[in-house]
């Protein structure tokens, strides 16, 4: 009975602190999205970049995040691991490491006219064959910053 | 950069389709009831199940599975006492009146300590009254329905359906474990409200059976109902936490003999 309650309260501060960090964490990543709108550029597609114009500087960007859901959302997860489906409160989570990481290469990036040939790379980097481990991922974003001259 | 594209981007950011916009808290809740739901049709299905060849078991076999199971039960740690001599002559009276209790077990009685009011029957017939319960109740009347309530469980079996429930339900739930520790313990609390409502129902109809033995004996049930209003003036939890209890609220045991 003590364990239940206990587990409920934990629950319930934890989603109330997550609901928080999540909303401000949204509300800064859109922040910096709509002050980075203009430049650099991303190219998500060509491996080759042809340009008439002179090119200052080339190198290398890499934007990185680990993200973990909080306990609420974890514990959420678990329960749908018994009926199957969306895990709609890792999704949030999903996507807020994703626009974080590209941000940050952006942010890596300033002054450069086009970031080229961006990839976007997850990884698990927890065990998951220990019970103690916490779901999280860890994404990766890098591509080619182009500066003209 | 033209206007448009501009816009474009802005209004991407603003709607963002890569999140879901379920909410977690009703989420949690649906998936907290699709769990109840499952196990309360688990606890139906153990129960038709254990019920159907529980009932239908000899006498032999009863007290086969009642030997292999009570095999620590040590026989000389309690000593019998002038009170528990009382309740032995009223056992006596009560055993003649119902089958099911004859040719089973001898029932022994032995009083430990204890300061709550408790009584409890062990899986051989073994009778236990707390010290508290004895010291409140000098009443022949209530003595013979508290012991009768006990032989009530006993007489319907009540003992043997438990063990087979929990070794149905446990096997079931071992499947659901997952690795992770707190949705064992969710999974495990909502299996065992499940099964205080059923052990309810059995206290209840425990207490009629006690019920019609006091009406045998003595053509009244005043003793009963004298009990359970001194239990009721004792108690303090508010009615609504009854689902939490292994036991019904004492007003609907009362309102249950009344009737």
């Amino acid at each position: 009975m003590e364990d239940i309650i206990f587990l409920l309260i934990l629950l319930g501060v934890t989603y109330a602190t997550g609901t928080i960090i999540e909303k401000r964490h949204f509300e800064s990543i859109k922040k910096r999205e709509i002050a980075l709108i203009k430049k650099p550029i991303i190219n998500f597609g060509a491996k080759t970049w042809n340009t008439n114009k002179k090119i200052k500087k080339i190198e290398l960007v890499t934007g990185e995040c680990v993200i973990s859901g909080d306990y609420f959302k974890n514990f959420v997860a678990g329960l749908k691991n018994l009926f199957g489906g969306r895990l709609t409160t890792f999704e949030s989570v999903l996507d807020r490491g994703r626009r974080e990481a590209v941000l940050r290469m952006r942010e890596k990036a300033k002054g450069a006219n086009f970031i080229i040939n961006t990839r976007i790379e997850s990884i698990m980097i927890n065990d998951n064959y220990t019970k103690e481990s916490v779901p999280q991922c860890a994404i990766i974003a890098y591509g080619t910053a182009v500066t003209y001259e | 950069m033209n206007k448009d594209l501009e816009e474009k981007y802005l209004s991407v950011i603003e709607d963002n389709v890569n999140v879901g916009n379920s909410n977690a808290v009703v989420e949690f809740f649906i998936l907290i009831a699709g769990i109840v739901g499952i196990f309360v049709l688990l606890y139906i299905f153990a129960d038709s199940i254990g019920c159907f060849f529980i009932d239908r078991m000899s006498n032999k076999t009863q007290m086969q599975i009642e030997n292999a199971f009570s095999f620590m039960i040590n026989k000389n740690m309690y000593e019998t006492t002038s009170n528990t001599k009382q309740l032995e002559t009223i056992r006596d009276k009560i055993i003649p009146l119902d089958k099911r209790l004859q040719g089973k077990s001898k029932f022994p009685i032995y009083e430990i300590s204890g300061k709550e009011i408790n009584a409890f029957v062990l899986p051989n017939g073994t009778i236990f009254f707390t010290q508290g319960l004895l010291k409140e109740v000098k009443d022949e009347e209530i003595l013979t329905f508290v012991l009768a309530h006990e032989l009530g469980h006993y007489a319907h079996r009540d003992h043997l359906k438990s063990i087979s429930r929990q070794i149905i339900i446990g096997f079931i739930t071992s499947i659901f474990m997952s690795q992770n520790n707190n949705i064992n313990l969710t999974i495990e609390s909502i299996a065992d409200l499940n099964g205080l409502s059923y052990s309810r129902k059995q206290e209840l109809e425990a207490d009629l059976f006690a019920n019609k033995i006091v009406y045998k004996l003595y053509g009244n049930n005043d003793g009963a109902v004298e009990f359970f209003q001194m239990l009721k003036e004792k108690e303090k939890f508010p009615e609504f936490l009854q689902y939490f209890s292994t036991h019904p609220s004492t007003q609907k045991r009362l309102d249950a003999i009344k009737n």
